[in-house]
C-alpha cells in the first residue's frame, strides 16, 4: 500500500506541477485544529421548508454515498445514485436530468433554497457542478409548484450546503487523477466559532478529454447493418479538453442567540471544448459558461415561530462559438427575494412564504433585453395527529407573471404510519410550468403566445423497514443483524400544453403547445445491510423503474406520436449495488441499465438498452495523525459501447484515483 | 407498436418519379433518400441505404439529377454523394465543403455549390470531383439558377441576388430584390422569380427580374408572415409557395393572392415540390421534427388527392423527369 501510495502522491505532483504552468491558481489554506477548546458554536439550520415536504417520496444522499464521486460532477451522482435519467452529451459536456418522463426544464435545481435553473432555457448543466462542493442531495420526487413555482413538474433536486458545525479550523484536501488526462483538487477549509462560521472551497480541474470511444452506429433499426463494436477501430475524442474552476464561499454569524446571518456567494468559470458529434467534421466548437451567485439570508427565532428573510442574485453568461459561426454571448441574470414565516409545534406546523423575483436576458443577436417580474405568495398548513402517526398538510401557492395571475396551485399531502415500521405517503398537487425566454422570444423563433404547461401530479408510497438479530441455536445474540428496508411508489401525472418545438418556415422553428402528456409508473427501492457486530458489513440495493410517459393528445394532424413513449425517455430502469465494508476498508460494485429510448416520436427510429458497470475501493487510515483516504472507482468496466444521445460518444472503460486528506 | 420499418424495396433501372430528400435530424445521421413513383403511387423509403449499405450521412439538404448521375448535398456531414441513377450505388463524393446547399450543373465539365457559412460559392469539377474554385460572395448563399451562361445565385444574408460569369467565375452584376433573398425559380419568358425573407423592418417580397438583371416586379407580404420555398410547374407559368398556407399565383399576376389555395390548419407544412406526372402539389409535414413526415398531395384546384409517409423532415422533392 505505501508503494502504492507513493507513486499515485508523485502522479498528483507531478499533475500539479503541470498545473503551474496553466493560469489557475490557488491557495493552500492553513490550519490549526484547536481540539482542546470546547467552544458551543454557532448553529444556523437553511430553510424550513422540507418540514412541509409531506406525502412526498424523498432520496435523501448523505456525504458518506457523495463520498465515492467527490471527483464526479452532479451528474455523475445521480446516474449512479439516483433514479433520475442524465441525458449527457459525453464527458463534461451538457447533462440535464429527466424525472419520471419529464425533459430538461421540468427539474428545478435548488441550491439552499433557491432555483438554479436558468431563465433563457430552464435548464441546468449538472457537469457544472462538482459533487465536491455539495454536502448533500435531496431529490424529491414528484411535482412541488406550490412551494417552489414553475419548472418542477418532474421532480426537484435540493444541493445543500451545511457549514461544519466542528469548533475550529479544519481542511480537507481532494487530490484526483483519471483517464484521458484528468486532474483535479478540491480544497475545503472550514472555520466554527462562537460567533462566526466560515467555509471556503475551491475546486479547479483539468481534463484533456480525449476519451476513448467505438464509433458505433447506435441509431436503431440500422437494416441489418449491426456491427460488433468490438470489431471497430478505437477512436479518440477530439475538442473535448475542459477547465472548470469553482470558488465557494459560506459565511455564518450569530447576531444574538435568536437571530443568525448567513452569505453565500459561489463563482465559476467552466470553459470546454465541444467535440463533434460521430461522423461529423470538427468545427471546433468552444463553450464558455461564467456564473456568480450571492445569496443572503436572516433568521429570527422567537419559540415556535421563525422568521427568515433571504435574497439571492445569480449571473450565467454564455459564450459559443466555432469556426462556423461568430461567438453569440447570452447573458441572464435573476433576482429573488423571500420572506418566510414558520410556526413549528409538534402538532400544528404553519407557513406563509412572499416571493418577489426579476429574471432578465440579453442576447448578442437580440435587439433589446428579455425580462420578466414575478410576485407569488404562499402557504401551508399542517396538521400531526396521534402523536405523529398521522400528518396531512394543506398548501396553496398564488403567483403574478408580469402583473398576469397563473391559475391557484394547490396541494395536499399525507403520512400515515401504518405501524411503528411501515408507512403510507400520498399527495396530490397542480403544477405548471411557464415558457422560458428562449420559448418566447428567441429572435424569428419564440412565440410571445404560448400558454404555461399545466397539471395534476399525484403518487402514492408505502415504505418500511424490519431489522433483525440473528439468535444462535441456543437463543442468544450473535452480533449479526439485518436492515431490511423498502419503498413502492405508484405515480401518475397529466400535463396539458407540453411545449415543443416545431417547423415554422426556412431554417426556423417555433415552440407551440403540442402535447398532452401522461406519465406514470412504479418506482421500487430496497436496502438489505448485513452486519456482523461491528467487524463488517454489507449492504445489497437497488432502484427499479417503470415509467410509462405517452402523448395523449396532440394539435398535429394524424400525430403519429399518439399514445406512444416520448423520446429519450426509457421505460425500463435499473440500478443495483453491493459494498462490503470492512473496518476502514470498503468495496462497492455498481450496476446500472437504462432501457430503449425511442428517438423518433413515431417510434421510427430507436437507441437501444444497455447495461454499465462500475467497481469503488476506498480505504482510510492514519498517518501523522491525519485522516487519510484512497479510492479508486473504475467505470464502464466491461467496455459497453453505448449513447445516451444520438451519435454522441460515450467513453469506455476509465478510472478515477483520489487521495483525500483532513486535516 | 412498429418497431421496425418497412424494408426498402428495389427500385427499376432508370427509374423516373419524384426523388425525395428526408433531411433526418441535425447530427444524428438518419437522412434518407426516399423515392415516390406517381404511376403508381408506391413509395421506396430508404433507397440510398438500400443499395449503399449506409445511410447518406447528416442532414440531406437537396438533390439534383444530371446527365447519368445523382448528386445529393449532405449539407452537415460537408460533402456530395454521388449515385449512378442505375445501378443506384455511390459512385464517388465531393469533400471539402463547409456547409454545402445546393448544386448546379452549369457545364458538362462544372457545377456551383451554395455554401451556408463559406462566404462563398464553390465551383467543382465534374470530371475530377474535386473542388477547383471558390468565388467569394458575403454571407450565406443559397439556391442557384443558370439563364444564358450566367449563374444568379441568392446571397441570403444581403439584398441582392448575384450573377456569375460561368466561363471566367467572375460576379459581374448584384441585383437588388429586397433583403434576403432564398428562393428562386424561372419562368417560360426567363425571368426570375425571387423569394426573400426579408428583415425586420423589411418586408419579405417577391420579386421579379427580367432578362437584363433589372427588378420589374415587386410584391411585399405583410409584417410578421414567412412566405418561404417557392416552386414552379413544369409549363413554368404557375408558382407555389408556403406562407404557413399554400399559394399560387400565375407568372402573369402582378398582386400577391388575396387567399390560400389551401389552408394548412393543423398541419405544418414544412416544403412544396411539384409533380409533373399527375400535375399535383406536393406539400410536406414534418410534424413535431422527431417522426416521419406525410406529404400531401393536391391537385392544382387545392383539393387533397392524398398522403404518404417519408422519412424525417421530408425538406426537398427532386422531379427526375428524363
Amino acid at each position: 500500500m505505501s508503494k502504492s501510495l507513493g507513486v499515485f502522491i508523485c502522479v498528483c505532483i507531478w499533475n500539479m506541477a503541470a498545473w503551474a504552468a496553466k493560469p489557475i491558481s490557488f491557495a493552500m489554506v492553513a490550519s490549526k485544529i484547536d481540539t482542546n477548546k470546547l467552544l458551543q458554536i454557532v448553529k444556523v439550520s437553511g430553510t424550513r421548508y422540507p418540514q412541509f415536504y409531506t406525502g412526498s417520496k424523498m432520496l435523501f444522499l448523505d456525504s458518506n454515498q457523495l463520498n465515492p464521486f467527490q471527483q464526479q460532477s452532479i451528474a455523475g451522482v445521480l446516474a449512479f445514485k439516483s433514479p433520475v435519467f442524465i441525458k449527457s452529451y459525453g464527458p463534461g459536456m451538457l447533462a440535464t436530468p429527466s424525472f419520471r418522463g419529464g425533459n430538461a426544464n421540468h427539474t428545478a435545481i435548488i441550491w439552499n433554497g433557491f432555483n438554479l435553473q436558468n431563465p433563457m432555457n430552464g435548464q441546468v448543466d449538472l457537469n457544472h457542478i462538482p459533487s465536491f462542493l455539495i454536502d448533500n442531495i435531496d431529490i424529491q420526487f414528484g411535482s412541488q409548484s406550490v412551494l417552489f413555482g414553475s419548472g418542477n413538474i418532474g421532480g426537484t433536486v435540493h444541493l445543500n450546503n451545511q457549514i461544519n458545525q466542528q469548533a475550529g479550523h479544519h481542511v480537507h484536501v481532494l487530490l484526483g487523477n483519471g483517464s484521458f488526462g484528468t486532474n483535479l483538487i478540491g480544497v475545503k477549509y472550514n472555520y466554527g466559532g462562537a460567533k462566526w462560521q466560515i467555509a471556503q472551497k475551491l475546486f479547479v480541474e483539468h481534463a484533456e478529454n480525449n476519451f476513448a470511444f467505438k464509433p458505433i452506429d447506435a441509431l436503431q433499426p440500422n437494416a441489418g447493418l449491426a456491427v460488433d463494436p468490438n470489431t471497430l477501430p478505437t477512436q479518440y475524442a477530439e475538442n473535448a479538453q475542459r477547465k472548470n474552476k469553482v470558488w465557494l464561499q459560506e459565511f455564518a454569524f450569530q447576531i444574538s442567540e435568536k437571530q443568525h446571518i448567513q452569505i453565500r456567494s459561489w463563482l465559476q468559470s467552466h470553459e470546454r471544448n465541444i467535440p463533434p458529434s460521430l461522423h461529423s467534421v470538427n468545427q471546433y466548437a468552444q463553450q464558455k459558461d461564467e456564473s456568480a451567485k450571492l445569496m443572503f439570508e436572516y433568521s429570527i427565532k422567537q419559540k415556535a415561530y421563525e422568521l427568515q428573510a433571504r435574497a439571492a442574485h445569480f449571473i450565467d453568461v454564455i459564450s459559443f462559438k466555432n469556426n462556423q459561426i461568430k461567438e453569440s454571448n447570452s447573458l441572464a441574470s435573476s433576482t429573488t427575494a423571500f420572506i418566510d414565516q414558520f410556526y413549528l409545534t409538534n402538532k400544528f406546523q404553519w407557513h406563509g412564504s412572499a416571493m418577489i423575483q426579476q429574471n432578465r436576458a440579453t442576447l448578442r443577436e437580440a435587439n433589446t433585453p428579455w425580462q420578466e417580474d414575478k410576485m407569488a405568495l404562499f402557504s401551508s398548513v399542517k396538521i400531526q395527529l396521534f402523536n405523529q402517526r398521522i400528518k396531512q398538510q394543506i398548501s396553496i401557492r398564488q403567483e403574478w407573471v408580469n402583473g398576469t395571475a397563473i391559475p391557484l396551485m394547490p396541494a395536499y399531502g399525507a403520512s400515515y404510519k401504518l405501524s411503528p415500521n411501515f408507512y403510507i405517503d400520498g399527495n396530490v398537487s397542480r403544477n405548471y410550468r411557464l415558457p422560458t425566454f428562449n420559448d418566447l422570444h428567441w429572435p424569428n423563433m419564440g412565440n410571445p403566445n404560448l400558454k404555461p404547461e399545466f397539471g395534476w401530479n399525484q403518487e402514492l408510497s408505502i415504505h418500511g423497514f424490519k431489522s433483525i438479530n440473528f439468535k444462535n441455536y441456543k437463543g442468544g445474540y450473535t452480533g449479526k443483524s439485518a436492515l431490511i428496508s423498502g419503498n413502492i411508489t405508484h405515480f401518475n401525472k397529466h400535463i396539458h400544453n407540453w411545449i415543443i418545438w416545431v417547423p415554422a418556415g426556412g431554417n426556423l422553428s417555433t415552440p407551440m403547445n403540442v402535447y398532452q402528456v401522461w406519465s406514470r409508473g412504479f418506482e421500487l427501492s430496497w436496502q438489505i445491510r448485513l452486519r456482523n457486530r461491528k467487524k463488517s458489513e454489507i449492504i445489497f440495493s437497488g432502484m427499479h423503474d417503470y415509467t410509462q410517459t405517452t402523448n395523449q393528445a396532440s394539435t398535429l394532424i394524424n400525430d403519429a406520436s399518439l399514445g406512444k413513449q416520448l423520446i429519450y425517455t426509457p421505460r425500463i430502469k435499473h440500478q443495483m449495488q453491493v459494498q462490503w465494508i470492512k473496518g476502514n476498508f470498503s468495496i462497492q460494485y455498481l450496476y446500472n441499465y437504462i432501457g430503449t429510448r425511442f428517438v423518433s416520436s413515431d417510434h421510427s427510429n430507436w437507441l437501444m438498452p444497455f447495461s454499465l458497470h462500475g467497481i469503488n475501493l476506498s480505504k482510510k487510515w492514519n498517518w501523522f495523525s491525519k485522516n487519510w483516504q484512497t479510492q479508486i472507482l473504475v467505470n464502464n468496466l466491461f467496455n459497453t459501447s453505448y449513447q445516451l444521445i444520438v451519435n454522441q460518444a460515450m467513453p469506455l472503460v476509465n478510472y478515477q484515483l483520489s487521495l483525500n486528506f483532513k486535516l | 407498436m412498429q418497431l421496425v420499418e418497412d424494408i426498402p424495396q428495389v427500385p427499376d433501372s432508370n427509374m423516373l418519379g419524384i426523388l425525395i430528400a428526408n433531411e433526418g435530424n441535425f447530427q444524428w445521421r438518419n437522412a434518407s433518400l426516399s423515392f415516390y413513383n406517381p404511376i403508381n403511387g408506391s413509395v421506396q423509403p430508404d433507397i440510398y441505404k438500400a443499395h449503399n449499405g449506409k445511410g447518406i450521412g447528416d442532414v440531406l439538404q437537396s438533390i439534383c439529377s444530371f446527365q447519368d448521375k445523382l448528386y445529393l448535398v449532405v449539407n452537415n456531414s460537408q460533402k456530395i454523394s454521388i449515385l449512378n441513377t442505375k445501378t443506384w450505388k455511390e459512385t464517388n463524393t465531393i469533400t471539402g465543403f463547409n456547409s454545402p446547399r445546393y448544386f448546379l450543373p452549369v457545364s458538362s465539365q462544372k457545377a456551383y455549390v451554395s455554401d451556408l457559412y463559406e462566404n462563398a460559392v464553390y465551383a467543382v469539377n465534374l470530371n475530377t470531383f474535386q473542388i477547383s474554385n471558390k468565388i467569394a460572395i458575403k454571407g450565406w448563399t443559397e439556391e442557384m439558377v443558370l439563364i444564358n451562361n450566367k449563374a444568379f445565385v441568392c446571397g441570403v444574408e444581403s439584398p441582392f441576388v448575384y450573377v456569375i460569369n460561368i466561363a471566367n467565375d467572375q460576379i459581374i452584376d448584384s441585383i437588388y430584390t429586397g433583403y434576403g433573398p432564398q428562393y428562386m425559380r424561372q419562368d417560360f419568358a426567363n425571368n426570375i422569380w425571387v423569394l426573400s425573407n426579408g428583415k425586420a423592418p423589411i418586408l419579405p417580397s417577391l420579386s421579379k427580374i427580367n432578362l437584363a438583371g433589372e427588378l420589374v416586379l415587386q410584391l411585399s407580404f405583410a409584417s410578421g408572415e414567412t412566405p418561404r420555398r417557392l416552386e414552379i410547374n413544369e409549363q413554368k407559368n404557375q408558382l407555389f409557395w408556403l406562407n404557413k398556407d399554400l399559394y399560387t399565383m400565375n407568372v402573369s399576376d402582378t398582386l400577391l393572392p388575396a387567399h390560400a389555395l389551401v389552408k394548412a390548419g393543423n398541419k405544418n407544412f414544412y416544403t412544396l415540390g411539384y409533380e409533373p406526372y399527375n400535375k399535383e402539389i406536393l406539400v410536406s409535414d414534418a410534424k413535431d421534427y422527431v417522426q416521419r413526415s406525410e406529404v400531401f398531395r393536391y391537385d392544382l384546384s387545392g383539393q387533397l388527392k392524398g398522403s404518404f409517409h417519408t422519412h424525417i423532415n421530408t425538406g426537398n422533392f427532386y422531379a427526375r423527369t428524363k
